[in-house]
Parts: structure tokens; C-alpha cells; sequence
């Protein structure tokens, strides 16, 4: 026969147990659906063609290789054993991939922004469109997140100096600003509807957005990130300048 | 013959690449086929047999110098697609893609690169690690094979001049086997030689001395092949003198191949018995701890309450199915993360594929457009006018909308012209009036309803209204061409052309639709669709996007009504699916600032809710 006592006293035990069990469950349930990836990381990305797999590519294993439009992100877990490097597609269909990891990555070291510099600079607005989607969610993150404009196939006769292809991004940059600002505004929520009249532009995109109203030209160096250009080639594989600037992001 | 065979991961990592015409490798082909594939992915339509999916890509653009046909197999685990592209689909270059697809994928197998580059991914390396000497031994073994059953073929067309016609080319290879045996009775064992012309010749009687070289070969092989050798040893003077390398090596690839099969089917025997051990920390594993390998079967559950829901939110079924296709692709042979159950999982998978299926798949900056066209003059000097067409099924909202859009534009600073397209209904033409008396009125306070601007028509100088009356179709493409003329010559930034509605499935009405895209040349044609209609909406979208012809699709979708549905967002998703075509705005309500854009996020936000 157990003691009475002692039943109840195990019973008890059982209870605290399985009650603090639970509770670590349940919490660790929540915190893994809603935190943030803690690792800190470097972003490959630029618009299709431009050469970012390539880079990523020479990059981790110092190869120049054949590759095909990505439809995955690559990733090199512990570059420089460090940082995740990470190389995403360029489609304009799968840029939700990289808005949705800019949101939820915490310490975002920098982003190699690679620009294809063969390309006509009046062909560059959805390319100012793209990096402007990103400067959307980077100029309202809490550290400044630097970008490099990586001017890539630089060994190709029709390349244009950096120079040119920043000023030329900037200037389309200002202009998709200009059109944003006029274009229709979102459907934000539920309470949308039936209110009639114009929507607040209370969303954090819009706040970045409308610095640049009106009068005030838009530059590169207005941002809070640092935003600098340089050229290379990875097909030659001259690269030094943007692995140098990766090194002091990364050891940053 | 085919184009080119390449294998790559989802991630743009080229694994192997081979051009048949001995070409180099040109990678853009493939882009263009990735393109295609992203823009709408392939499911149910477009099989061929079931078992590799085609993808037909059309040249667009005037870079992409050809259309060609695709045929692919995706294999997941590690993700692995296998593309073969050939200049268009016809019953004998798809047999043979698929022929060329099935040894590849043979060869991939029994040589288990897999294997490595399983590995190769779950140590955070590069991909191609160790993969050198394997990648060659394909490459080497699938010329071959190719080769041999490229001359089958050339054969076959050779012998059907002398031979009653036989047109099946599997069954032809069978016949000639057979004719192999009968000649020489060592056949399994005696080298092959086959002369340029195709033909076997028999060369039993030659030295074997020449074969020294293909020990070394043989050396670097694998295993089963040598094994296999050893099971029926060679009567090295039955072996041929041989014209190249290729001849041996057919036969260590068939060893391979069928030794291959055989392990396959005893590791099928031993995951059988294994399979219960797990079952009961698999259960905690599904709903509480994560870290699963995701099964066909975990999903199922997961998969039919989505389906479910999806179609509670007006998802007709087809399109259900399809995203929880692409769900299931995406999930299973995967693992769950830490203290995610597999519904999780499932759920934040359909988010994303719902959020892929939605996105535009090409940027679409109207204002830009705009600008870029009409900031260009014609030769005369004239304005070119931006032209939009709407279309659409009776009461969608169609001239409603066309008047949303032109206020938009008019707060933009463009010139608008809205041209009454609509000659069958009563009261189109009055009711457009109305609108275009509205949209004055609110440019210019001013402006005194039913009075005529200074050219005599209703409206003043921001938007005006073009009109002739009522009349048969061909009143309406007349109409449409005479009302961009005078757009250009009065200096209008935007013609905004309004059609009749029509029904999808009547072909007589549809059937203008296309004379009147090709005759008015609409730079952008809109689509209005209603967020009330059901499982409709997929068909709908179907008809209209096809009755422009093969060489114009519909350009984007203005989903009206959304105030009127709550959260049944379900028809935006069936028509996107039906066309891969994107909705640019959505209408909310009944006033002329209600359009708006839409927001993606808001919508898959919705939609999961």
C-alpha cells in the first residue's frame, strides 16, 4: 500500500512537470513561426542575367561556371565562416523571396546589388524599380543596411563606367519614386472598403517614399544606408574590389 | 535530333550540359525554358504522356531567336531538373526526347550521383564536389547510348525503303535484335560493331588484342560492371575488333543499367519491412516536435483541409488542386523545422505559393509606359495616343471601371478620350456620357453639364467622348480606328476604347474580339472580371484570354466588386491560374477613387485568414 500522501506529492510532481513541459512547448512553438533568422548574412541580387549565381559561384568555390536563370536561392552557409551568403533569384515573379528575408533576416551585413553594365541606361528603370522595392525595406530597418552596386561584365567592350550606370539608377530611381507617389495607392486592409475617399499612408513603405516628394531629387547618399558602386567581372574573374568590400562587411 | 540536354538545380547550378549538334552550349535556350516555366508553371496541361511534362516556348521578344519545344522531368531530393529542348513538337522528336530523358535518367541513377549530391548539399558544399570523374562517366556513357540508338533510328528510315514499312521505331529495335540473334548465336557476348551506313557487321573473327585499351576503361568503372562481367565471362575471341571505344562500352552501360533495376528492387523490399519501426515518435514528431521528413501521406490530412478552405474562399477546385500541387511538390521529402507540425508547414507553403502564383510576372509601370510612348511623336508630328481596350462578361462593371481608370489618369495630367465601343446595348452610349460629364465636370467646376466643347463633342478639353452610334461589328472596329486618328490629330495621351459585354462561350460573339484587337491595336487590353463569379471566373478568363488569337494575350485583369465579397478573394486566384496573366487593380467600391493597386501580400493575407 502507498501512502497516501506520497500519492498526491507524486501527482503533484507529475503535474509541474508536464504544466512546465507544456509551457516550453507551446513558447517555443511560438517563438520559432514569428522570430527573425538571428544568423547574420550577406544578400546576392540584382536583376535576371545580370551574373549573380556566377559571382556566388566564384565567390564559394573560385570557379567561373556555366549557370541558368535560378529559381531557388543558393546558399553558403558560414562564408568565411562568418556570415550566411546568400544568392537570390532575380525573376520579377520570385522577388517575394528576398523582400520576405529582408524582413525576417535581423543582422543583414550588406547586399551585393549586381548590375549587368552592357545594359543600355535607358533600359534601366525596372532595375531602379527593384532596387528601390528593396530600399523600401532596408531604409526602415532598424541598423543601416549598405548596398554595393556591383557593376558586373566590366571585360565586355559595351560596358559603361559605374559612374554612369549609378547616375543613370539614380536619376530612374527618382523617377519611380515620382510615379509611385501617383500611381494608385494598395488595397491595405478590410477596413478599405466602403470608406470611400483616400486611404492613409500609414504603412512603413510610404513613410521612406515620401521624403522624396515634391521637390527634393533623390541621391544615393540621402539614404541611410551607405551606397557604393564598383566594377568587376566575374567571367575574368576580377573580383578583388567587391571581396574587399565584402571583408569589411563581414568583419564589421 | 534534339537541341540540347542539360541538367541544373533550382538554383541555377548547371550539373551537365550537352549540345547534340555539337554546338556550344548555349544557355539562353534554357533561360528562355525557365522563363516559361516560371511565368506559368505546368501541371495538368500540356502532358504528353504523363510521365514528362513539355513546355512550348514561344519567341517573344526579338532576342529569343526560336520557338522550341521542351520536355522535362523535375526530380525531387535533391531538386534536379532534366531538360531536353527540341525545335518543335512532333510524334518523333518527342519519342525521342523522351527516349534520350529515359536513358539519361537511367544513367543518373545507376551511377548515383545522387547520392553524392545529396551529400554534397547537406555539408554546405559546392555542388559539383567529387562529382568530376562521375559527371564524365555520364557524359561519356550517354553519347554513347545516344549515338547507338540515333543510328537505330537512321536504320530504320534506311530500311523502310527495301522492307515493308514498319513505322514503329521501339518495335523496329526488337525486330533487329531478334535479326542480331539469328546471325551471330553469341550476341550477349560478342562484341558489336556497327559501319557508318548502320549496319551490324560481323566481326567475330578478329583479334581480341585490340581490346587491351578498354581494360583501363574498365578499371576506372564501377563495381557492377566488373561483377557483371565476372557473372558471364567473355569468350575474349568472340570480341570484335572495334571501330571506337563505343562498342564495349554499350554493353558495361546495359550491365549497368540492368544491375540497377535489380538493387532497386531489393531496397524497396527492405524499406518495406523498416517502415512500422518509427510509426509511434513519428506522431510526436508530425504534431509537436517537427523535424519530419514530410511523407505523401503526413500531407494528405493537411493537404484536403487547405483544399478545403481554399474553396470555402471561392478557389474553384481546379485551382485548389493545383496549389495544393504545388504544396505537395514542395513539401514532400523535405523536413520540418524544429516545433513546426506538418500543417504548418503545409500552411506556409501555400502561402508562398499562392504569393508566386499571384505576383506579376513581369514589372507593369502604366505611368511609365505612358510616358514612353506618348513623349513620342510620329513622323507628322502627331501625338501618339496610349490605347486601352476593356473587355469583359455582361454587368462586370466594365464602363465603371474605364471610368475609375480614365479619373486616375486625368489626376495624372493626361488627355483622355473615351471612345463608345459598345454598339449593341441601350443606353451604352448614354450611360458612357454620363461618366464622361462626371470626369468634366470634376477636372473643371466650370464646366456645364450637356453643353459641348469647342470641337462639338460631349466633354471638355481634359476627356471627351467619342461616338457614332449604334451598329453591327464592324461599326466597331471602324469606330475604334477612327477614334485613335483623332486622338492623334487632338493631341489625346489616352484612348480608352469601351467594348460590349458578351458572353465567354458564344463563339459568335467572341469571335470579333480578334479582328477588333487586330485592327485597333490596343497598346494595353484589360479585362474586367467580377470578384462574385464562382468556379466560372477559370473559364472565363480561358475564352477571353484565347479570343485574340495565338499572338495576343489579354495584358492585365481589374477585378471588380472586391467591397462585395468580404474575404472570398477566391475568383482572383482562378483567373491568374487560368491565364498566368496579373491583376493590376482591384475596384472597391462604387465612387471613382475607388481602384486601387493590388497588393499582393494583402491578398494571399486574406485568402489564408
Amino acid at each position: 500500500m502507498i501512502d497516501q500522501n506520497t500519492g498526491a506529492i507524486i501527482v503533484g510532481c507529475l503535474l509541474i512537470l508536464l504544466t512546465t513541459l507544456a509551457y516550453f512547448v507551446l513558447t517555443a512553438k511560438k517563438s520559432a513561426t514569428t522570430s527573425k533568422t538571428k544568423e547574420p548574412a550577406v544578400f546576392i541580387t540584382g536583376p535576371s542575367k545580370s551574373g549573380k549565381t556566377a559571382l556566388f559561384t566564384l565567390l564559394t568555390t573560385g570557379e567561373v561556371r556555366n549557370t541558368v536563370t535560378s529559381q531557388d536561392t543558393n546558399i553558403k552557409k558560414n562564408y568565411e565562416s562568418r556570415v550566411n551568403l546568400i544568392d537570390f533569384p532575380g525573376h520579377v515573379k520570385l522577388h517575394y523571396k528576398l523582400m520576405d528575408a529582408l524582413r525576417e533576416t535581423e543582422h543583414i551585413k550588406g547586399i551585393l546589388f549586381v548590375v549587368d553594365a552592357t545594359i543600355d541606361p535607358k533600359k534601366l528603370s525596372e532595375t531602379a524599380e527593384f532596387l528601390l522595392e528593396i530600399l523600401t525595406i532596408t531604409e526602415v530597418s532598424k541598423e543601416p543596411i549598405d548596398i554595393l552596386i556591383a557593376c558586373n561584365k566590366s571585360e565586355s567592350f559595351t560596358a559603361r563606367p559605374p559612374a554612369k550606370i549609378v547616375e543613370a539608377l539614380e536619376k530612374e530611381v527618382g523617377l519611380t519614386i515620382e510615379r509611385h507617389n501617383k500611381s494608385l495607392g494598395e488595397v491595405k486592409k478590410r477596413a478599405d472598403f466602403n470608406v470611400g475617399g483616400d486611404d492613409e499612408s500609414d504603412d512603413e513603405n510610404a513613410g521612406f517614399l515620401e521624403n522624396f516628394n515634391g521637390n527634393t531629387k533623390f541621391k544615393f547618399s540621402m539614404l541611410e544606408g551607405e551606397v557604393e558602386y564598383m566594377k568587376g567581372s566575374v567571367t575574368k574573374k576580377d573580383i578583388g574590389n567587391w571581396e574587399e568590400w565584402l571583408d569589411g562587411k563581414v568583419s564589421a | 535530333m534534339f537541341d540540347q540536354l542539360a541538367i541544373f538545380t533550382g538554383a541555377g547550378q548547371v550539373l551537365y550540359q550537352y549540345n547534340c549538334n555539337g554546338r556550344k552550349f548555349a544557355e539562353s535556350q534554357i533561360d528562355a525554358f525557365i522563363n516559361q516555366l516560371i511565368l506559368s508553371p505546368v501541371t495538368k496541361k500540356d502532358n504528353v504522356n504523363g510521365k514528362y511534362s513539355v513546355v512550348n516556348v514561344t519567341a517573344t521578344d526579338k532576342k529569343a531567336s526560336r520557338s522550341f519545344s521542351s520536355m522535362f522531368y523535375l526530380s525531387r531530393q535533391p531538386e534536379l531538373y532534366f531538360v531536353i529542348t527540341y525545335p518543335e513538337q512532333s510524334l518523333e522528336l518527342n519519342k525521342e526526347a523522351e527516349a534520350t530523358l529515359d536513358l539519361a535518367l537511367a544513367l543518373w541513377d545507376s551511377l548515383e550521383i545522387d547520392v553524392q549530391v545529396t551529400e554534397n548539399i547537406k555539408d554546405n558544399n559546392d555542388i559539383l564536389v567529387d562529382l568530376d570523374e562521375d559527371l564524365n562517366k555520364f557524359d561519356e556513357y550517354l553519347k554513347v547510348k545516344y549515338e547507338e540508338s540515333i543510328k537505330y533510328i537512321a536504320k530504320s528510315i534506311t530500311k523502310d525503303t527495301d522492307e515493308p514499312v514498319v513505322k514503329d521505331t521501339a518495335s523496329e529495335k526488337n525486330n533487329k535484335k531478334s535479326n542480331k540473334n539469328s546471325v551471330k548465336n553469341t550476341t550477349n557476348k560478342g562484341g558489336r560493331k556497327w559501319g557508318r551506313d548502320g549496319m551490324v557487321e560481323d566481326t567475330s573473327n578478329i583479334d581480341s588484342s585490340a581490346l587491351d585499351f578498354s581494360e583501363s576503361s574498365k578499371g576506372s568503372a564501377t563495381n557492377t560492371a566488373s561483377n557483371s562481367n565476372l557473372e558471364n565471362p567473355i569468350d575474349k575471341d568472340d570480341f570484335g575488333n572495334r571501330t571506337d571505344k563505343g562498342d564495349f562500352l554499350i554493353k558495361e552501360i546495359d550491365d549497368l543499367l540492368s544491375s540497377n533495376v535489380e538493387n532497386k528492387k531489393e531496397q524497396q523490399v527492405a524499406e518495406g519491412s523498416s517502415s512500422y519501426l518509427n510509426s509511434a515518435f513519428g506522431f510526436l514528431q508530425k504534431n509537436l516536435l517537427g523535424n519530419k521528413t514530410i511523407t505523401d501521406k503526413d500531407l494528405k490530412p493537411a493537404l484536403q483541409s487547405l483544399r478545403k478552405k481554399l474553396i470555402s474562399k471561392n478557389v474553384a477546385p481546379e485551382a485548389a488542386d493545383y496549389l495544393t500541387d504545388l504544396v505537395k511538390k514542395d513539401l514532400v521529402g523535405s523536413k520540418t523545422e524544429s516545433w513546426t507540425t506538418v500543417e504548418d508547414a503545409a500552411r506556409s507553403s501555400l502561402t508562398k505559393a499562392l504569393t508566386q502564383v499571384l505576383t506579376p510576372g513581369v514589372s507593369v509601370d502604366l505611368l511609365h509606359e505612358i510616358q514612353k510612348k506618348t513623349g513620342v511623336r510620329t513622323s507628322d508630328n502627331k501625338k501618339n495616343p496610349y490605347v486601352f481596350s476593356v473587355v469583359g462578361v455582361n454587368g462586370v462593371g466594365k464602363s465603371t471601371n474605364l471610368s475609375k481608370l480614365a479619373f486616375w489618369l486625368l489626376q495624372n495630367n493626361f488627355k483622355v478620350l473615351i471612345v463608345a465601343c459598345d454598339t449593341f446595348r441601350s443606353g451604352a452610349v448614354e450611360q458612357l456620357r454620363v461618366h464622361v460629364e462626371n470626369l468634366a465636370q470634376l477636372m473643371d467646376e466650370s464646366h456645364i453639364r450637356g453643353s459641348k466643347n469647342k470641337r462639338g463633342k460631349t466633354g471638355n478639353d481634359y476627356v471627351e467622348l467619342f461616338e457614332a452610334g449604334y451598329g453591327g461589328s464592324d461599326l466597331v472596329t471602324k469606330i475604334a480606328k477612327q477614334a485613335i486618328k483623332y486622338a492623334g490629330d487632338e493631341d489625346f495621351d489616352i484612348v480608352l476604347m469601351d467594348t460590349a459585354g458578351r458572353r465567354h462561350n458564344d463563339a459568335t460573339l467572341m469571335s470579333p474580339l480578334k479582328s477588333f484587337a487586330e485592327q485597333a491595336k490596343p497598346d494595353k487590353i484589360i479585362m474586367v472580371g467580377e470578384a462574385l463569379v464562382g468556379t466560372d471566373s477559370v473559364q472565363q478568363a480561358k475564352n477571353f484570354n484565347d479570343a485574340f488569337g495565338r499572338a495576343r494575350d489579354l495584358d492585365f485583369f481589374i477585378i471588380s466588386k472586391c467591397d462585395t465579397v468580404g474575404d472570398m478573394l477566391g475568383a482572383m486566384v482562378n483567373m491568374v491560374y487560368a491565364t498566368g496573366i496579373p491583376i493590376l487593380f482591384v475596384g472597391v467600391g462604387q465612387t471613382y477613387t475607388d481602384l486601387r493597386t493590388l497588393s499582393v501580400s494583402w491578398a494571399v493575407n486574406t485568402l489564408m485568414a
